[in-house]
């Protein structure tokens, strides 16, 4: 190889080196950094966060009215919030959104959007957290629409088409790409509430540009599940086509999976029903079910893994656990314990997808340390997301609204703002620069 | 409308000069657009055809950027909707789409020069499909390979090295 040849790509200038980098995966992007250190530099420049495709950018929320109370449908609002902030109240929400031209604050519902909370200050990709672009588009048929959730950039929202039926929009905030997706031709009218937040969306452009949605309904009282897939522009149907064993375990609870009990990883859609975790191909179709995590021997009848994530490539689930003195001692000398008699921890596990499908637990952390508080009433909080790439969990104090970060390698907590309209649903926000309905 | 198109020849760094449709030219490339529009009132009344200097470009090169550029930008060729409509059914192939890989489908030096034209025509589309031609090859590369591939020296020391696979080593 000639001279002049070798020096092609070294020779290339950052910006057009970044646009490449860009449109890689997660996972090359990082193995990138081996490469030389000028690569290395470049990635981790704060410059390219807006234009690489690992960070988490922020958190979509909002719209936390009910139907007849008045509630911001998402005139943009979007809170800046300082990375190395460390304690309460460190944003000032400045909410003016109410301006609703659409209606008169009448029969609003949970839209799920028109807040971003951004991590990264002012380096963030700029979104618009009304959704402007795709208000603007005015589409027929297409009523209030409800963030449902995002998987690796893409958003996905349900509309309502009549009482009895939802469609959906799946879109791509960075570069306002959006598809629309019918609805199912499903026979009976089911809650569409209920409808909504029974359907995933998955989308993994390390895999493919196409996404699917998976959504799981009760029909003449047998699971069925309907999938959606981009490429071929269709539904499918099917039962479940899992054994007995596993619908019964799956059940009728199905209708009441946690939105936070879901995450795509590689792929396949990952939800966790008590203590189970059902892998499930973008088809409907289960792979396998997994126990979820546990330290204790004994099945916990209260046991309950309450989220499910994906970081760094693994899935991660993240339960609570009480009774330090169960612990193996193992797993003890690894708890970081706020020096509080209290022993309930929150741990964080992942699972080793080196085909033996073991949980490795990661940290834990005691709720003393996480919250300063314990055993008080209304002392509730839920984990809402975990970091695309780093050892951070993201949690909502649900007496104050508060949402916080915890740090499992500086174990420092770290307030992040307070959620306006108390919503408890929480849409991560890692933009994707990709062309998503290309091929 | 005139039955006979209007054309401008470009100029490579090489001096090889090719015939396009400036109709087609214009809508594909800003910067030629600009060049176009900054010569056009001195040529309103001259029949004479324009050659524009792209300096940037080697013959070689610019010839396939006018290939995509005539398959994806002249609305003669280019039958139904418009090309960048994004409302399309999601199942529908684009039409173009296998001219699309059998052209980004060449080795890394060709690629990498029509990266560099793209920008400097600024053809947005061309260079989206160059730039993810190039991303294609690192993935599922070995590091040695990719540094093969874009011929990279490796100038981490070993224990930066060892440092830096550590931290990553998720990824692998």
């Amino acid at each position: 190889m000639d001279r002049a040849k070798r020096g092609a790509v070294a020779g290339l200038p950052d910006d057009i080196l970044v646009q490449i980098l860009s449109r890689v995966s997660v996972k090359d992007l990082h193995r990138s950094k081996c490469v030389s250190k000028a690569w290395c530099g470049l990635i981790a420049d704060p410059l390219h966060r807006k234009e690489l495709p690992q960070t988490l950018h922020g958190f979509f929320y909002g719209g936390g009215g009910y139907e007849g109370e008045h509630s911001d449908s998402g005139e943009d609002s979007e809170e800046d919030v300082d990375d190395s902030a460390s304690d309460s109240d460190t944003t000032e929400d400045d909410v003016n959104g109410d301006d609703d031209e659409e209606d008169d604050g009448k029969n609003q519902i949970f839209t799920g959007y028109g807040h971003f909370i951004n991590l990264l200050g002012r380096s963030a990709h700029l979104v618009d957290p009304s959704f402007s672009f795709l208000r603007r588009l005015q589409l027929p048929g297409i009523g209030k629409l409800r963030l449902l959730g995002s998987c690796n950039g893409l958003l996905l929202f349900g509309h309502d088409i009549d009482l009895d039926s939802m469609g959906f929009i799946v879109c791509n905030p960075a570069t306002e790409q959006w598809a629309a997706v019918p609805c199912s031709q499903s026979r009976p009218p089911t809650d569409w509430h209920l409808r909504a937040s029974q359907t995933y969306l998955v989308f993994d452009p390390a895999i493919s540009s196409h996404f699917h949605l998976v959504m799981f309904l009760q029909e003449d009282r047998r699971p069925t599940v309907h999938a959606y897939h981009s490429k071929t522009g269709a539904w499918s149907h099917s039962d479940i086509d899992w054994t007995e064993e596993e619908k019964k375990r799956l059940h009728l609870d199905l209708c009441y999976l946690e939105a936070y009990g879901a995450a795509v990883v590689n792929g396949m859609l990952y939800l966790v029903e008590e203590d189970q975790i059902f892998q499930v191909d973008f088809e409907g179709k289960t792979r396998g079910v997994i126990p979820a995590p546990s330290s204790i021997v004994e099945r916990n009848p209260d046991y309950n893994a309450i989220f499910l994530g994906q970081s760094q490539g693994r899935l991660h689930c993240v339960n609570e656990e009480w009774g330090a003195e169960d612990f193996p001692s193992e797993l003890s000398s690894r708890v970081h314990i706020g020096g509080a008699d209290d022993n309930a921890l929150l741990s964080i596990w992942v699972l080793d997808d080196n085909g033996t499908q073991q949980w490795v637990l990661k940290h834990s952390v005691s709720l003393l340390h996480l919250f300063g508080k314990l055993g008080e009433s209304g002392f509730e909080y839920g984990v809402v997301a975990i970091h695309p790439d780093r050892n951070l969990v993201f949690i909502i104090q649900y007496w104050n609204w508060q949402l916080i970060s915890y740090d499992m390698d500086s174990k420092e907590v770290c307030a992040l703002g307070t959620l306006e309209h108390e919503c408890t649903s929480v849409t991560p926000f890692v933009p994707c620069f990709l062309n998503f309905l290309s091929n | 409308m005139a039955s006979e198109k209007k054309v401008v020849f470009l100029r490579s760094s090489d001096g090889e000069a090719f015939e396009v449709s400036e109709e087609v030219i214009s809508a594909a490339s800003v910067t030629i657009k600009g060049m176009i529009d900054e010569e056009s009132p001195s040529r309103a009344d001259t029949a004479a055809t324009t050659t524009l200097a792209i300096p940037n470009v080697t013959a070689a090169t610019l010839s396939r950027v006018l290939h995509y550029v005539n398959k994806h930008f002249d609305a003669a060729a280019v039958v139904g909707r418009p090309d960048d409509y994004i409302f399309c059914a999601p199942g529908d192939e684009h039409p173009l789409a296998r001219f699309d890989d059998d052209f980004v489908d060449v080795d890394n030096d060709t690629l990498i020069d029509l990266v560099h034209a793209a920008e400097y025509l600024h053809i947005k589309k061309l260079f989206d499909l160059t730039c993810k031609a190039v991303a294609d090859k690192l993935k599922g590369r070995t590091i040695d390979q990719i540094r093969e591939t874009f011929g990279i020296v490796n100038d981490y020391t070993v224990e930066e090295e060892v440092e830096v696979y550590r931290e990553n080593s998720w990824a692998f």
